[in-house]
C-alpha cells in the first residue's frame, strides 16, 4: 500500500484547510491536503467542473471569485491536493485515504481537520418527497452543475444562505414563490450589529433590497409546515411562528410549488475530531457537538488542530482566517517557525477574528435553533431517512425504557444506516432530549467508527491485507 | 434555460454532449455533467423507492452526505449521483430498495 510523509495533512480542500495549507508551506512545511470532491474549493467555492469552459466569470457570482483567488494562490504555492479521496480513518500522524477502489496512506507530523459542515436536518412531514431539497444542495447544483433544481421554488428556514440563494435561483430564471425565514428580530436585537463588521451588514441589506426588487416576498416569522404532493412536492402548507417557533394557530396558508428549499443552518461535520478521540462540547449555536479548542486552532490532542466551519458554524471569512491561524500554529509546533514568529505572522488573522466572532454571536442568537423547529414532526414523520426510522418509533423505544442514543440504535436501526447517522444525528439529540427531559449536552453522540465514509469493500480488503 | 431542461448556460459552456442510458431509455448529458444534475436537468426526480415503505427518494443534501440518491450505475448499487460524473455509455437505474435486481 502506497504511503505518503509529510509534515502536514489537511483534511478537506474548502477556504479553511486551503488557508491553512497556504500558511504553513510559507512557513517551510511539506503540506498535503485531501478533498473526497472532484475539485478544491470546498461547498462555498466550488467550482464548475473541469469539462465545463467558464466564458463570463462575472456570471458566476462573487463566491466564484473570491474563491478563484485562494485556489489560484493555492496553484501558485504548489501545494499538493488529492482530490476525489475519502479519509475514513484517523489516528494521531495517520490518515487512511481511499481513492476509487484504492486504500493508501498519510503519515505525518501534524494533522489540521478542517471537514466543513452540511445543511441541518429538520425533519416535518412530506420532507422525504422528491423536489424536497437541502438549500446548500440546491445551492451546489446551480453554482457547478449551472442546473436549477425545479421552476417554482419555496425557501423556507433561517439565516443568510437562504436570502443568497433566492436571488441566485431568480437570477438564473426560476419562479421564487417566496423566502420564509424564522426569525423576526426586533430592531433593538439588530442594532449591535452596527458596531460591524460593515462589509458584512451591507450584504446583508444588499441581499434583502434584491429580493424586494424582484418583488420576491420576505416572509419574516413564517415556516413550512408541510410539503404535499405524490411521488413528488406539489404543494407547501406554510404558518406564522412565535418567538419560540412554536406554530400559531389558525395562520396555514398553501403555495402551490414544485421545489421546496431547507436552509436552517449548518451543522459540522465532526466524524473525524471525533473518531480521533478530541474532545467535544455541546454548543447549538456553533451547530451542535464541537471539538474543543484553544484561540490557536489547537485540540485537546497534540498536534492535531481544527479550522473552519467543521470546528463550530461561522461561515467562510472565519474559516479562512482560522485556517490560517491553524496553518501557522502547526508549522510553530512542527519547529518550523519559532513562537515569536508565530506571533507576528498570526495577529491579523487573530485580530480580524475577534471582529467577526462579535457579529457572528449576534446572527446565531438569531438563527440558532429554538424550540418549535423541532415541533413540525407528526409521530408519522421519518427522522432517520436511511433505516426509515419515525418520531413514533422514537417515541415507542422510549416508552419501553430507551434513554441514549446507543440504546436507541438497537432497537430501531436508527444511525446505521448508509448516512452513518449524519442526517438523524443532530435531530435524534434533540428528540430524545425532549422526550425523555434530559438536556441535548447529556445526549452522548453516536460514537465514530471507521470506515466513516462508504468505500469499497475491495478498498478496506486491500488495506487490510497490507497491515 | 435551455429549452426542456433546466440547464442554466449563464457564463459557462458545457462539455462535450454525450448520451447515457437511464432505466432503458437514452438521454442527453454533457461532460463534466453529475448524474443527479442529468436527472434533475430534465425532470426525473425519482432515484430511488426506499427499503421499508417503498417510498419515492430523490436528491436530498446535494454535497455526497445524506446517501439518499443512490442508484444503480454500471451495475453498482449504493452509487452516489451527486457524487459521480457521466460518461459516455453509462448505465443509470433507478435503485429499487436495498438495491438487489428486481
Amino acid at each position: 500500500m502506497r504511503t505518503e510523509r509529510v509534515d502536514l495533512a489537511i483534511v478537506g480542500a474548502g477556504p479553511a484547510g486551503l488557508s491553512a495549507a497556504l500558511e504553513a508551506k510559507a512557513a517551510g512545511a511539506e503540506v498535503l491536503v485531501v478533498d473526497e470532491n472532484d475539485r478544491p474549493g470546498g461547498q462555498i467555492f466550488r467550482q464548475p467542473p473541469r469539462a465545463f469552459r467558464i466564458e463570463d466569470r462575472a456570471k458566476l457570482g462573487r463566491d466564484h471569485k473570491r474563491g478563484r483567488a485562494l485556489l489560484d494562490a493555492v496553484t501558485a504555492a504548489g501545494i499538493g491536493i488529492e482530490t476525489n479521496t475519502a479519509v475514513w480513518n484517523i489516528a494521531p500522524g495517520h490518515l487512511a485515504c481511499c481513492s476509487g477502489e484504492t486504500s493508501w496512506e498519510i503519515q505525518s507530523g501534524a494533522i489540521v481537520i478542517a471537514t466543513g459542515a452540511y445543511d441541518r436536518p429538520v425533519p416535518l412531514p412530506g420532507w422525504t418527497l422528491p423536489g424536497v431539497f437541502t438549500s446548500g444542495g440546491v445551492q451546489t447544483l446551480l453554482k457547478s452543475q449551472r442546473v436549477l433544481a425545479g421552476r417554482r421554488v419555496l425557501l423556507t428556514g433561517t439565516g443568510p444562505l437562504n436570502l443568497v440563494l433566492a436571488n441566485q435561483l431568480a437570477e438564473a430564471g426560476a419562479d421564487v414563490v417566496a423566502v420564509l425565514e424564522l426569525a423576526d428580530p426586533g430592531l433593538f436585537e439588530l442594532m449591535p450589529m452596527l458596531r460591524g463588521p460593515w462589509s458584512l451588514l451591507s450584504d446583508g441589506i444588499g441581499y434583502v433590497r434584491q429580493l424586494r426588487r424582484r418583488k420576491i416576498p420576505l416572509m419574516r416569522g413564517w415556516t413550512l409546515i408541510e410539503a404535499r404532493g405524490t411521488g413528488q412536492v406539489t404543494s407547501a402548507v406554510i404558518g406564522q411562528v412565535d418567538r419560540d417557533w412554536r406554530l400559531i394557530k389558525g395562520t396555514e396558508r398553501t403555495f402551490d410549488v414544485d421545489t421546496i428549499c431547507l436552509g436552517y443552518g449548518l451543522v459540522p461535520s465532526t466524524e473525524l475530531s471525533r473518531l480521533i478521540g478530541c474532545e467535544h462540547r455541546y454548543d447549538i449555536a456553533l451547530g451542535g457537538w464541537v471539538p474543543n479548542h484553544d484561540l490557536y486552532r489547537e485540540t485537546s490532542i497534540a498536534n492535531v488542530f481544527v479550522a473552519g466551519d467543521g470546528s463550530g458554524v461561522a461561515g467562510s471569512l472565519v474559516a479562512m482566517e482560522e485556517g490560517r491561524v491553524a496553518g501557522l500554529r502547526a508549522a510553530m509546533r512542527l519547529g518550523k517557525i519559532s513562537e515569536p514568529v508565530f506571533t507576528e505572522k498570526s495577529a491579523s488573522s487573530l485580530q480580524r477574528l475577534r471582529r467577526l466572532g462579535r457579529f457572528r454571536a449576534i446572527l446565531d442568537g438569531l438563527s440558532a435553533p429554538r424550540p418549535g423547529l423541532f415541533e413540525r414532526m407528526t409521530d408519522d414523520t421519518l427522522i432517520c431517512r436511511c433505516e426509515e426510522v419515525s418520531l413514533g418509533d422514537c417515541r415507542q423505544a422510549v416508552k419501553e425504557g430507551a434513554v441514549s442514543l446507543m440504546e436507541l440504535k438497537p432497537r430501531l436501526r436508527a444511525g446505521m444506516g448508509m448516512c452513518q447517522a449524519r442526517i438523524c444525528g443532530p435531530t435524534l439529540i434533540e428528540v430524545l432530549g425532549g422526550l425523555t427531559g434530559q438536556a441535548p449536552e447529556a445526549i452522548k453522540p453516536f460514537s465514530q467508527r471507521p470506515p466513516v465514509k462508504p468505500i469499497p469493500l475491495a478498498a478496506l480488503l486491500d488495506s487490510e491485507a497490507a497491515e | 434555460m435551455t429549452t426542456g431542461s433546466t440547464r442554466v448556460d449563464l457564463g459557462i459552456k458545457r462539455g462535450t454532449e454525450i448520451t447515457i442510458t437511464v432505466d432503458g431509455k437514452r438521454i442527453v448529458a454533457f461532460e463534466g455533467e453529475t448524474v443527479a444534475a442529468v436527472l434533475l436537468a430534465c425532470g426525473q426526480r425519482i432515484f430511488r423507492y426506499s427499503a421499508k415503505r417503498n417510498e419515492p427518494r430523490s436528491l436530498y443534501c446535494g454535497i455526497g452526505v445524506c446517501q439518499e440518491c443512490r442508484m444503480v450505475i454500471d451495475g453498482n448499487i449504493n452509487t452516489r449521483a451527486c457524487m459521480t460524473t457521466v460518461r459516455a455509455g453509462m448505465v443509470v437505474k433507478t435503485q429499487h430498495g436495498l438495491g438487489d435486481p428486481v
